[in-house]
Formats: structure tokens, sequence, C-alpha cells
């Protein structure tokens, strides 16, 4: 996914990255419907079984990525 | 003699370009060596330029986001032919230039602190750049039309940041782009000095170009990062528009945050509008698809990786709501 990612979250970024390029699986979970949703996580092979450990996937990714910066004309860039 | 901060810097790439930054950077202190008091203290800190609250010092030029005075060497390639002397003075009028208009979008969304010692030092800043621009090209150098053009794209931007401040509901894309293009155009006019001082005025339609669409992703994306901070300073953008309904006639003009937060998570908003941030970039890249400029394509494409974490968060995030009823029925 990128180099502050690790390996173990391939699968969650793998789903991301179907999600992104379709609309009508980004409907489905839009739409809340548990059938729908589940639907859209079995393309990545993902289970109820699995639905803590992807939550968790979630959580770490959001952490690992809630610090890269927005770009404004003017602010110094950090890397 | 090289300075170890601008050795440091990703987009100088050979000692010349190192050495040449190193004296535009000596020329803004001198400028702001002289300056009376208070400007001077304005001119070495950090807060004038990013508007923020900090009281650090200004660490120099090299430590601004290079697209604002670094763009001689972003664009190094087509203009190193220059002789020192003609490389630097456009480089130097053009800093001045830019900064100004720096301040002078500080003074207008109500950032600048103190306004009074700002509105001066960004006359400072503005007499020393048309100076500057003076002291290069004739009076019938082909530079000012080109100045004139982008002077007139300035101001328009910046009039119709005013009107959407004062006017909310009359928001759109071609005011949002107007806006951008407005607030690029003093970079834009280092590149018709750089040009024209080569003789080479067929650079300036592709770098301006590039420059806009870059204008318009990075104002996106400054609002979508933003947008809490921009509730609560009162302060109206387009993306704010856009997931108020604008467009669909949703728009009342009634912004809050629980508002926002529920429309994002509806909409997914936030998704569709940094893909649109990354198609900007995309724009940009290919508008100099004819030049060779491997720094400010280095450097676009650095934006272009963020926007894709963005991205990839974002989506992360609306998953997890998703997920969310899921997991509370399974106790």
């Amino acid at each position: 996914m990128n180099e502050r990612v690790p390996e173990h979250l391939e699968k969650l970024a793998y789903l991301i990255g179907m999600v992104r390029e379709d609309e009508t699986l980004q409907k489905m979970l839009k739409s809340g419907d548990k059938e729908q949703v589940m639907q859209v996580l079995s393309r990545a092979n993902i289970g109820e079984p699995d639905l803590g450990e992807l939550n968790n996937d979630i959580d770490l990714l959001i952490e690992l990525t809630s610090s890269i910066p927005f770009w404004r004309f003017g602010l110094v860039v950090e890397d | 003699m090289l300075k170890d901060k601008s050795t440091r810097l990703p987009y100088l790439k050979t000692k010349r370009a190192e050495v040449l930054f190193a004296a535009l950077d000596d020329r803004y202190l001198s400028f702001a060596g002289h300056l009376p008091r208070p400007l001077n203290s304005l001119a070495h800190r950090k807060s004038t330029f990013e508007g923020d609250a900090s009281r650090a010092p200004f660490a120099g030029i090299g430590g601004l986001n290079p697209v604002l005075v670094a763009t001689p060497w972003l664009f190094w390639e087509p203009f190193q032919s220059l002789s020192d002397d003609d490389f630097l003075g456009a480089a130097e009028a053009g800093m001045f230039f830019v900064l100004a208009s720096v301040l002078q979008d500080h003074i207008i969304d109500g950032q600048a602190d103190p306004v009074e010692g700002t509105n001066l030092f960004n006359q400072a800043l503005f007499n020393r750049a048309i100076r500057g621009f003076q002291l290069i090209f004739p009076p019938d150098s082909g530079f000012w039309p080109h100045y004139d053009r982008l002077t007139r794209n300035h101001i328009e931007g910046l009039a119709t940041e005013i009107t959407i401040q004062e006017t909310p509901e009359v928001i759109d894309l071609a005011m949002f782009k107007t806006m951008a293009y407005g607030k690029v155009s003093p970079i834009v006019t280092t590149i018709a000095a750089l040009s024209t001082a080569l003789g080479a005025e067929r650079f300036i339609e592709p770098i301006e170009a590039s420059l806009k669409h870059i204008a318009v992703a990075s104002q996106m994306l400054d609002d979508i990062g933003d947008w809490k901070e921009d509730i609560k300073q009162g302060h109206v953008t387009y993306f704010l528009a856009i997931v108020s309904g604008v467009e669909d006639g949703f728009w009342d003009g009634k912004i809050s945050h629980y508002n926002i937060q529920s429309r994002i998570n509806e909409t997914w908003e936030d998704v569709h509008q940094i893909e649109g941030v990354i198609d900007w970039l995309d724009r940009s890249v290919d508008a100099v698809g004819s030049i060779d400029c491997p720094q400010w394509l280095e450097y676009v494409n650095g934006y272009r990786v963020r926007a894709d974490q963005h991205a990839r968060r974002f989506i992360a995030c609306h998953m997890q709501q998703a997920l969310r009823p899921l997991l509370k029925n399974r106790g």
C-alpha cells in the first residue's frame, strides 16, 4: 500500500483498491445493508469470522496514515 | 560558500543550483535586514508567511514550500542556460512578488497578524519586486503583457475569494478555479520573467497550465484537510459547499460540523474530491509533457502520492463505518 503500512495489511489494501475503482461496491458499502457489505468483503475473501480482525486492521491503517499532511501554498513541506 | 540548509533541499541538483539558491536566500535576508521596525521582525518570523500562531523564526526561503520561490529551480533544466545574473535577477524579483502575494492572501482571509504591519511589509515586498522586474525588462519588453495579464488574474482571484466569503451561495467550480488560478498567478509571473529573459516564451504556456492545475489540486486538498477548522473560522470553501449540496440545491448556508460529517458519511464526498485532486495533479504533469523538468515532476508526484494515501485512508474510514453495525450485531 505504501511504505508506512505493514505487510499483513495487504488484504485490506487490496479491498480498498477494489472499492476505490468500483462505484457499485461503494454504493453497496454506503447502503449499510449487511448482505451487501458482506458481498463486498467476500471479494477479498473476507468472511464474518474475519470482521474483528478486519476492523483492527482498519484501525491500524487509519492510525498509520492519519499524520500524512495536507498541502497548501506557503507551508513547509514536511517529510 | 554553500550553506548547509541549501544542500539538503532535494530540488537543488547541481553545485551551481545550490550556489544560486543560497545567493537568493542572502538577498532576502539582506532586504529583511534593512527594513525598519517592526517590519524587520515580521520578515524574520515564520508565521508571517505561514499564517500559523507559532513565534518560530523564519528559517530562510529554503523552509518555504518550493512552489513559492523556488520555481526557477524546480524548472532548472529549461532555464539553467541563463547567466547567473539574469537567472538570479528574475528569481529575485519573482520571489519578492510571490512573497508579497502570500501576505496579500493572508490579509484577505483574515490570517494576517498584525494586519497593519503585514500590509506595510506586503507593500515593501511588492515595491522591491516591481523595481526588480523594471531593472531587467525595458518598457517595451514582451514580459509586461504577461505581467499585466497575470496581475489581472491575481486580483480577480482574490476578488472572487472576497465575493465567496460575502455571498457563499454563489460559489461554483468556475469561481473556485478563478480563485486558484489567481493565487498561482504571481508564481507564473516568475516563469514569465525567466522565459522572457531567456527569449523562450514558448515555455510559459505549458508551465502556466501545469501550475494552474496544481493550484486547483492544492486548494482542493487544503479545503478537504481543513474543513473542520474552516467551519470554526466561518470560512466558506468549495468543499464545504459541495458537501452541503450546493450543486443539488440542498445548500442553505447553515454549516455545522455535525451536518458536514453526516453528509460526508452519507455521500463519500471526501473520496470523490480527493480523486479530483489526483486528476488535477495528473493534468499538471501532462501539461509539461514537452518540457524536461524532472524536479517539477518529482515535486508534483510527491503530492500525488500523498493524495493517494489520503484517498485510501478516507475509504478505510468509510469501510469502518459500514462494519460498525455488523460488529455490534455480533455482540
